[in-house]
């Protein structure tokens, strides 16, 4: 056997090994990400499962412009109060000045409501309540009370029938109806 | 020989572990994307259907403004009268949509938790139920029945 020989067999030798280190490598990091991806897939699921909401109360301002609105964390995820930007609330409803039935998207605002946007209500505290724990998160089983300004002058028309529902972060969401 | 023969296998070995991260990366991708439509409504003049869509995964997806990422977004109508549409992207207003990210942290990028609002441009709006269905490039979509 020549020294050529020799050469090569090692050539070859570490061209396997390496190929072995490379494709186990490859396949163990794939496996892991691919572990990562579903867990984190599940995990987000999970949380949307886990939250829930209830709408407990729906007042209107008497020019019906504004409602007044009690939801309560009926889940056990918390909705820290840096994601209330990520609620989404949609109020269907009689335009008074038109007649039209309108559905509008609200956005939060962090203090009081302009128009088409919603607020934590400031006359209600500690919102959310009780307090006694975590006192700026909206924590399973507390209550939010939340103002929502409608723009002027689509306010909700006299005796017509309204229907209000609120999005967490998490997707799921809860709706109740009220009367104009 | 040898050496040649080394060389050309080491070129494959990362060709090959490449593509593994390649499709590991896109894995990721699909299984971080998750969209729901959470409401739907219609306006007129001009007629044009209005849904409301979350995206509630970890994936996140730019938007901004200029087309060129939403044109791989398809957008399909079934209009009460069993016919189906698939509308184009586009800033017009007619048989097109377009996108508005409504509380957007990062300007042109939606998302996780945030509420991306379609507006969609048609003919004519009839009395029936419709389903829209919408699916972003990487394959996942959400679809959703509804009537006016």
């Amino acid at each position: 056997m020549g020294f050529g020989t020799i050469v090569a067999g090692i050539y070859f030798v570490a061209v396997l090994i390496m190929s072995c280190y490379v494709y186990a490598n490859s396949v163990n990091q794939l496996s892991n990400a691919s572990i990562q991806s579903i867990e984190g897939a599940t995990s987000i699921q999970l949380e949307r499962l886990r939250s829930s909401a209830q709408i407990t109360n729906i007042t209107l301002s008497s020019d019906g412009s504004e409602l007044f609105v009690n939801v309560t964390n009926t889940g056990d995820v918390t909705v820290p109060s840096t994601d209330f930007q990520q609620i989404d609330i949609f109020v269907t409803y009689t335009d008074n000045s038109s007649g039209v039935t309108n559905t509008t998207w609200c956005y939060y605002r962090s203090f009081n409501p302009a128009q088409d946007r919603w607020a934590l209500n400031s006359t209600i505290f500690p919102n959310p309540s009780p307090a006694m724990v975590d006192p700026l998160n909206w924590d399973p089983s507390k209550i939010l009370s939340i103002t929502i300004q409608l723009a002027a002058p689509h306010h909700v028309r006299p005796g017509s029938p309204g229907y209000l529902k609120i999005v967490l972060p998490q997707g799921s969401s809860t709706a109740e109806s009220f009367l104009g | 020989m040898a050496t040649v023969f080394t060389g050309a296998a080491i070129t494959q070995l990362y060709t090959f572990q490449n593509s593994l991260k390649e499709i590991s990366s896109q894995n990721q991708q699909v299984f971080g994307t998750s969209i729901t439509i959470i409401s739907e409504t219609q306006e007129d003049s001009p007629n044009r259907i209005l849904i409301w869509v979350k995206n509630v995964g970890v994936t996140s997806f730019a938007l901004d403004g200029s087309g060129s990422n939403t044109t791989y977004w398809d957008l399909f109508i079934t209009f009460p009268n069993g016919t189906y549409n698939r509308f184009s992207y586009s800033s017009g207003q007619y048989n097109c949509w377009n996108a508005q990210i409504l509380n957007a942290r990062t300007a042109g990028l939606w998302e996780q938790g945030e509420t991306l609002l379609l507006t969609i441009y048609t003919e004519r709006i009839d009395s029936g139920s419709y389903t829209v269905r919408l699916t972003l490039p990487n394959g996942v979509s959400t679809e959703e029945q509804f009537s006016f």
